[in-house]
């Protein structure tokens, strides 16, 4: 019997930076997991894509006290919070 | 390589969307869906000053000679240059005080003759020079005319590389033909009467009022608290409208009307981050809100149920959807355009039209290498509904700023309303 590996923060990095340069970003715009997310104009309204996309790539759901503005500030704030709620301790 | 400057430019979806709302609000009215944009700049700057800078940028005088063609039935109105025109030299006017004259920020604007753009320097007698610029909706957004103030007035930006939007990949006429009849259907149903609306009558000409609110940033951070402890997370757009609502029913309760639901349609800019280029048109989509009158009395439940309906949508995909029914009714003849319009309501539309630029005005600091001591949008006056709120963040201050009919409210109950909004925000 195999069982799924869990996922890693760098998979969620990954896959969260390039939903933002796919659909989000102007090319232009450089994005890394440390850039703040509002320094390169994610508004609430792709902020709000970006949850639902996690909440779709990873069958997770993010309660909404839990986004709080630190959890929401850059890549890799927002991947560290899902990792923790997949992998809770 | 690509043509910056095209001589025609077909009008998309929103544009067209826009310019039925022109037309209505032209025959109800007597009035233009006109956007103004105004900024004071803490130092005074001359007219010469101005006139110059304008006359190095290719772009001003590109824009300057677009006028809108007349489209025959079932053919896409679009944008033509007129190689003869020649720009409409910018208006200098001495100011006796520091407030804007009336008939410079509710001026009507003629596309398919006219300029579709107008812009006055005034000189107050204290606080140094405002730039007001005036542009036809059907032109450009907000965030449009923001970037294209920063074009013309700021030095370090560069010329474009092409000034259209880039549209969204065509799907296959049959699948744009179901996306617009299930899309037809969904607003119908949307916008099905009774909704709460404060018209009382329908006076053509009436007189449009302007009110404009800015809190400082100690009372903009209690207000984001206030949206953070009403369950609004971090979407403080939707905190917003459930207060704004909140204020408009309670002017309605206070008139004895019946309290029935709100229907209020909010523009979302549809652009890429990051994307500062200067572009003709509209790249908007629109998010149709129903708040029940059950929950409009009770902000933090009208945030929840707002925050929950947006989810919906962008899991439907609705905005996307929308754009598409937009680009498809293009071809339409502008009397069934409108009159399609105005079936679901009856010709009353919306309950209010709300919109929140968010912090692009953080963007927008320095004008002639002169800083910028504040600036903001003055809604379009969009009749019907006749009542405009355009809530915007700069420099970390909350700012609000209210266009209304006097056929829809009086002076006395909008300074009440204000004072309910403001109550409603937590300060």
């Amino acid at each position: 019997m195999t069982t799924a590996k869990p996922l890693s923060y760098q998979q969620i990095a990954e896959q969260l930076c390039d939903f933002l340069k796919q659909n989000i970003l102007t090319d232009a715009v450089e994005v890394t997991p440390q850039t703040e997310l509002a320094q390169i104009g994610v508004d609430s309204f792709a902020l709000m894509e970006l949850i639902l996309f996690l909440e779709r790539q990873f069958d997770l759901l993010l309660p909404a006290e839990s986004l709080t503005a630190d959890n929401i500030a850059s890549v890799d704030a927002l991947s560290r919070h899902c990792l923790s709620l997949l992998n809770p301790k | 390589m690509k043509q910056a400057f095209p001589d025609s430019i077909p009008l998309n979806g929103a544009d067209c969307f826009l310019l039925q709302i022109d037309r209505l609000m032209w025959s109800q009215d007597k009035r233009r869906n006109v956007c103004c944009f105004v900024a004071h700049l803490e130092a005074e700057i001359s007219l010469q000053q101005v006139q110059a800078e304008l006359d190095e940028k290719p772009a001003y005088h590109w824009l300057s000679r677009l006028r809108l063609n007349h489209a025959l039935p079932f053919c896409l109105p679009h944008w033509k240059e007129n190689k003869q025109a020649r720009p409409q030299s910018i208006q200098e006017h001495k100011l006796s005080q520091d407030s804007i004259p009336e008939q410079l920020i509710s001026i009507d604007i003629n596309p398919y003759k006219d300029q579709s753009f107008q812009m006055d320097l005034l000189q107050t007698p204290t606080q140094g020079s405002i730039l007001v610029f005036n542009w036809h909706h059907v032109l450009m957004d907000a965030r449009g005319g923001e970037n294209l103030l920063r074009y013309l007035f700021d030095s370090t930006v560069n010329e474009p590389e092409h000034c259209l939007h880039k549209p969204p990949s065509p799907l296959p006429l049959r699948e744009r033909a179901e996306i617009a009849r299930e899309m037809k259907e969904f607003l119908y149903q949307r916008a099905c009467l009774p909704l709460l609306t404060l018209q009382t009558c329908s006076d053509r000409h009436s007189v449009i009022n302007h009110r404009f609110v800015r809190f400082t940033r100690e009372q903009t951070e209690q207000i984001h608290q206030t949206a953070r402890g009403q369950g609004a997370v971090f979407l403080y757009s939707a905190f917003y409208l459930a207060a704004t609502a909140r204020a408009v029913a309670q002017i309605q309760q206070q008139r004895g009307e019946p309290i029935e639901d709100l229907v209020i349609p909010v523009p979302l800019d549809t652009r890429l981050k990051g994307d500062q280029q200067i572009a003709i048109g509209n790249p908007l989509s629109f998010l149709f809100y129903r708040l029940p009158k059950d929950t409009v009395f009770d902000v933090s439940h009208s945030t929840k149920a707002l925050i929950g309906q947006m989810q919906s949508f962008m899991r439907e995909d609705r905005p996307n959807r929308y754009r598409i029914m937009l680009d498809f009714l293009r071809r339409i003849p502008g009397f069934f355009y409108r009159a399609m319009l105005k079936a679901p309501t009856q010709g009353q539309i919306a309950s209010f039209s709300f919109s929140d630029t968010g912090e692009t005005l953080d963007d927008l600091t320095r004008c002639f290498n002169t800083p910028i001591a504040s600036a903001f949008h003055y809604p379009p006056n969009l009749t019907p509904p006749g009542l405009t709120f355009i809530f915007s963040r700069a420099q970390g201050q909350l700012q609000i700023s209210i266009a209304y009919s006097e056929a829809v409210i009086s002076d006395e109950e909008m300074t009440q309303l204000l004072n309910h909004l403001q109550s409603n925000l937590g300060t």
